[in-house]
C-alpha cells in the first residue's frame, strides 16, 4: 500500500524546508490544527497519522512491526523518503518525540532539526530514574482503557457517522477527530507506557529543542530535563502553559517557541 | 408552591441535581462543584475549588484525562459519555460517565468548561462485562477454530493411513496379474474380486470420512480442475462391472465442453448413484448412464429398472443412514446418496428423482459457469 | 523391451506400491531404481550421476518427507526432474520446487508413465 495513503499524509506550505508534525498517544493530525498553519508560509508542512490513528489504514496494522516504537520510526522514515525530505525539521508530540529520534538515527540525513513537545525516554520509574509512574499504575491504565472502549466507541466511532439508519448521528457525532481503533490504541499504549529510550538519546546527532510545560503529569519536568541531559547539544524551553497538550491549550506559546528555533 | 426565590431555585437544582456538576476555569482551575459531587466524593467544595481535575482522578484517569479529553475538548468544545474513575476521600474508586463542554464568548476565548457527572457503577460493571464475555468469546472462537483444524489434520491422516495399505493390496494384485504365473481362470477372476473388494473399500472409506468431516462443520472442500470427465465416469463404471459382471451397464455419454468440478468427486457421486441403481434395480435389466454438457449446463443421470421407491422413502432418500427397505443383505451404511447430494450442492447442482413402475431416475444437473456468489458456496458445504 | 535410458528414482515406503510402480514404469522402457525413503534416495543420488527423475512419494517416515526430499534434490542437483505424489490433501503449486509435478493417488500406471515420458522427453 502507498506510504503516503497508509499515513493519511497531508502536504501543505509554500517552503523548501520540509516540517513534518508528529502526533502523539490518544491523538491524531488534528492536534496540530492551531500550529501547523502558522508554518506554512515558510515551510512544506507535513502532517500525518501513525497507523491505527485518525485516518490512517488500519489494515496495515500489524501486532508484530508496532509491538516497539521501532515501527513507527520504520513508516516515519519512509513517509520522510517518499516525500524526498531531507535536512527537514521535525516536530513531534509526547511519545512521537521518541519516534522522531529512532527516525533521525535511522536516516540520518532526514531531519536538520528537531522541537520535542514534552518528550519522555521513559515513563515508568526504573531505580534512581523517575519517569512518573508505577508498572502497577500503567496496567491500571491498560484496564481503563478498556473500560473507555465503549466510552470510545460513542464519542470518536467514524462508524456511526454515515450510518443511514440514524442520520441524526451524524449531525451530533461531528467530531472527525482523534478517531482510533480501540483494540489498536491499547496497544499502542502499551508501546508507549513500556517504552525505554534513554539509551537511544546519547546517539543523536541533530540539533535538537525541548518543550516543556508545566505540571505536565504525563511528562514531568524532571523527565524533560532528563532528555535534555542526554542529548548532546540540545535546549530546552520551559512553557507557562500547563498540562500535556500545550500544542492545543497554548498554541501561540509552541509556535513563537518553534519559530525562534529554526 | 416552593418557598424558594427563582434564583434559589437555580441553585438548588444545580446544587441538588441528581447529577455531579463542575466547572472549570479557563486557567484548567475549578471554580465549582456542586453538592452532590461533593457527597459523592467526599471532599468539600472548598478541596475542590482552585485544584485541576486531574487530582481527583487515578493515574489512569489522569493520563487518559491529559492524553484524550482534554485535546479532545480544544478541538471540538465537547466531550461526551467517557467513563472516569475518581478517587474520593475515603480512597475508593468512583466510576462516573461524563460529558464536558466549553463556553466560549463571541471573540471565541474559552469561558469555562462545564463537566456533568454520573454515577455509573452498575453501567460500568455490566459494560465491563460485555467486554469481558466478548473477550471470552472470541478466545472460544479461536479455541474452536483450532479444534476443527486438528478434527479436520486427524481425518485426513486417518484416511491417508487407511487408504494407503489398500493401495498396496492392489498393487500386490496387479503384480500377480502383470507376472502371468496366474494362468487359471479362476486364479484370474480372484485377482479381479481382489481388485473390486478394495474399490469397495475405498469408497466406504470416502463416505465415512466425507460424513464425518461434514458432520464436524468442515463439509466437502472441492477441487475443480477443467480436465476430462469421461475417462472418470468411464473407469467407476468398469470398477463396478468388475464387481458384479452379470449385470449389463449401458452408457451414453456426449461430453461436447469441458467441465469445470471436482472429478474426484463428480466420480465419487455417480459411483453413488450407480452403485444404488445396482443394489435396489432389477437384477436381469440394465442400468443406463449417461451424461451430457447442454445449454449451460451439465447432467449426468443414472436409471434402472424395478420396483419404484415408494413415497415415504422419497422423502427421506438423501439423509443420511436411511437405507429404505431391507431387501437383501448387502445394503451398506445409507451414506451413499446423501454424500452424493453434498457433493451435488458444493458444485452447485442439485440431484432429481423420479420413480415409477417403468424406470428410477437420478439425475444431477450443475451449471458449467459459475457466478462469483455460487462459487464460493459450492466450494464449501 | 529397448531401454529409452532414462533413469527414474522411485521413493515410495509402502513396497507393494513400489514394486508395482516400478514395473509400470520399467515395462514402459525406463530404468528404476528403488529407494524406501529419503535417507536411501540421497545415498543413491550421490553415488549414482545418471538419473534424469525421482518419483517421490511425500508422506514417508523418516528424515525427510517428500517435500523436503524435493526441495533437497532440487537444490543440490538442479537438473533432476521432479513429480511427486501423495494421498492426503493436495500440495499447494509453492510448495514444490518450480517445474515439478503432482500426481494425486491413487494414480493409474498409465499415468505415471505419462507424466515421466513429458519430463524426459520420450514419446
Amino acid at each position: 500500500m502507498d506510504v503516503l495513503a497508509r499515513n493519511n499524509v497531508h502536504v501543505s506550505g509554500r517552503g523548501d524546508r520540509g516540517m513534518v508534525f508528529a502526533h502523539g498517544f490518544g491523538c491524531d493530525q488534528n492536534m496540530w490544527r492551531f500550529v501547523a498553519p502558522e508554518f506554512e508560509g515558510d515551510f512544506k508542512v507535513v502532517l500525518f497519522d501513525h497507523v491505527g490513528a485518525g485516518g490512517s489504514d488500519l489494515s496495515s496494522y500489524d501486532k508484530a512491526k508496532y509491538s516497539t516504537l521501532h515501527g513507527y520510526a520504520d513508516d516515519l522514515v519512509e513517509i520522510g523518503s517518499a516525500l524526498g525530505l531531507k535536512d527537514a525539521v521535525f516536530v513531534g508530540h509526547s511519545v512521537s518525540a521518541m519516534i522522531g529520534v529512532l527516525a533521525s538515527l535511522k536516516a540520518p540525513d532526514l531531519f536538520g532539526r528537531m522541537a520535542l513537545v514534552g518528550p519522555s525516554a521513559r515513563y515508568i520509574d526504573d531505580g534512581d530514574y523517575v519517569g512518573g509512574f508505577s508498572e502497577k499504575q500503567i496496567s491500571e491504565l491498560l484496564d481503563f482503557l478498556e473500560d473507555n472502549h465503549m466510552g470510545w466507541s460513542a464519542a470518536m466511532a467514524p462508524s456511526i457517522m454515515g450510518n443511514p439508519d440514524r442520520p441524526e448521528l451524524g449531525e451530533e457525532l461531528t467530531n472527525s477527530f482523534c478517531r482510533t481503533d480501540p483494540e489498536i490504541a491499547k496497544a499502542f499504549a502499551r508501546v508507549t507506557f513500556t517504552s525505554d529510550n534513554r539509551g537511544d538519546l546519547a546517539k543523536v546527532t541533530v540539533p535538537t529543542l525541548i518543550l516543556q510545560c508545566s505540571e505536565d503529569i504525563i511528562a514531568s519536568e524532571e523527565v524533560g530535563k532528563f532528555v535534555r541531559s542526554r542529548i548532546p547539544g540540545s535546549k530546552i524551553v520551559f512553557l507557562k502553559a500547563t498540562g500535556h497538550c500545550p500544542n492545543l491549550s497554548a498554541p501561540a506559546e509552541v509556535i513563537s517557541a518553534i519559530r525562534a528555533y529554526v | 408552591m416552593s418557598e424558594l426565590g427563582p434564583i434559589d431555585e437555580y441553585r438548588d437544582l444545580f446544587e441538588n441535581a441528581p447529577c455531579g456538576y463542575l466547572t472549570i476555569g479557563s486557567d484548567g482551575r475549578i471554580t465549582k462543584v456542586n453538592a452532590t459531587l461533593t457527597a459523592w466524593t467526599g471532599f468539600e467544595a472548598d478541596k475542590f475549588v482552585g485544584r485541576r481535575l486531574h487530582q481527583f482522578l487515578n493515574m489512569a484517569g489522569r493520563i487518559y484525562y491529559e492524553t484524550h479529553i482534554a485535546p479532545l475538548l480544544r478541538m471540538q468544545g465537547f466531550f461526551s459519555e467517557f467513563a472516569l474513575d475518581f478517587e474520593t476521600a475515603a480512597g475508593e474508586r468512583l466510576p462516573v460517565i461524563a460529558n464536558a463542554a466549553e463556553r466560549r464568548d463571541a471573540d471565541g476565548t474559552l469561558l469555562f468548561t462545564a463537566m456533568v457527572v454520573i454515577k455509573a457503577t452498575d453501567r460500568r460493571r455490566y459494560e465491563r462485562q460485555l467486554v469481558d464475555s466478548r473477550s471470552e468469546l472470541q478466545k472460544g472462537l479461536a479455541t474452536e477454530r483450532e479444534t476443527a483444524e486438528l478434527r479436520e489434520q486427524f481425518i485426513a491422516v486417518l484416511g491417508h493411513d487407511l487408504r494407503n495399505p489398500l493401495a498396496a493390496i492392489s498393487a500386490g494384485a496387479r503384480i500377480l496379474q502383470r507376472s502371468g504365473a496366474l494362468q487359471q481362470q479362476k486364479e484370474l477372476r480372484v485377482l479381479d474380486m481382489i481388485n473390486s473388494t478394495v474399490t469397495r473399500m475405498s469408497d466406504l472409506i470416502d463416505n465415512i470420512l466425507d460424513f464425518a468431516r461434514g458432520r464436524l462443520g468442515g463439509g466437502i472442500t472441492l477441487h475443480r480442475g477443467a480436465r476430462p470427465l469421461e475417462p472418470v465416469l468411464e473407469q467407476v463404471i468398469d470398477e463396478l462391472r468388475t464387481a458384479s459382471p452379470q449385470r449389463l451397464i449401458e452408457t451414453s455419454f456426449e461430453i461436447t465442453e469441458p467441465v469445470n468440478c471436482d472429478r474426484t468427486r463428480i466420480g465419487q457421486l455417480a459411483s453413488n448413484l450407480i452403485g444404488n441403481a445396482l443394489t435396489h434395480g432389477a437384477r436381469d435389466q440394465a442400468v443406463r448412464v449417461g451424461a451430457r454438457t447442454d445449454s449451460d449446463e451439465f447432467k449426468l443421470w443414472v436409471a434402472n429398472a424395478g420396483e419404484p421407491i415408494s413415497e415415504a422413502a422419497m422423502q427421506r432418500l438423501f439423509e443420511p443412514f436411511f437405507r429404505g427397505e431391507v431387501r437383501n443383505s448387502r445394503q451398506g451404511l445409507g451414506l451413499g446418496l446423501h454424500i452424493a447430494s453434498q457433493i451435488a450442492q458444493a458444485h452447485s447442482g442439485r440431484i432429481d428423482v423420479t420413480s415409477t413402475s417403468d424406470e428410477t431416475r437420478f439425475v444431477f444437473t450443475m451449471p458449467l459457469t459459475q457466478t462469483a456468489s455460487s462459487g464460493t458456496r459450492a466450494s464449501r458445504t | 523391451m529397448a531401454r529409452s535410458g532414462s533413469v527414474i528414482l522411485i521413493v515410495e515406503d509402502e513396497l507393494l506400491i513400489r514394486m508395482d510402480s516400478a514395473e509400470a514404469i520399467e515395462n514402459a522402457g525406463f530404468e528404476v531404481i528403488q529407494a524406501a525413503n529419503a535417507d536411501e534416495a540421497i545415498v543413491i543420488l550421490t553415488a549414482r550421476p545418471d538419473i534424469h527423475v525421482i518419483f517421490t512419494d511425500i508422506q514417508m517416515p523418516g528424515s525427510m518427507d517428500g517435500l523436503k526430499l524435493a526441495r533437497f534434490v532440487r537444490d543440490r542437483w538442479p537438473p533432476i526432474k521432479i513429480v511427486a505424489t501423495s494421498g492426503l490433501v493436495p500440495v499447494e503449486e509453492d510448495d514444490l520446487p518450480a517445474g515439478s509435478v503432482f500426481l494425486p493417488k491413487p494414480y493409474r500406471g498409465a499415468e505415471i508413465v505419462a507424466a515421466l515420458r513429458d519430463l524426459t522427453g520420450t514419446a
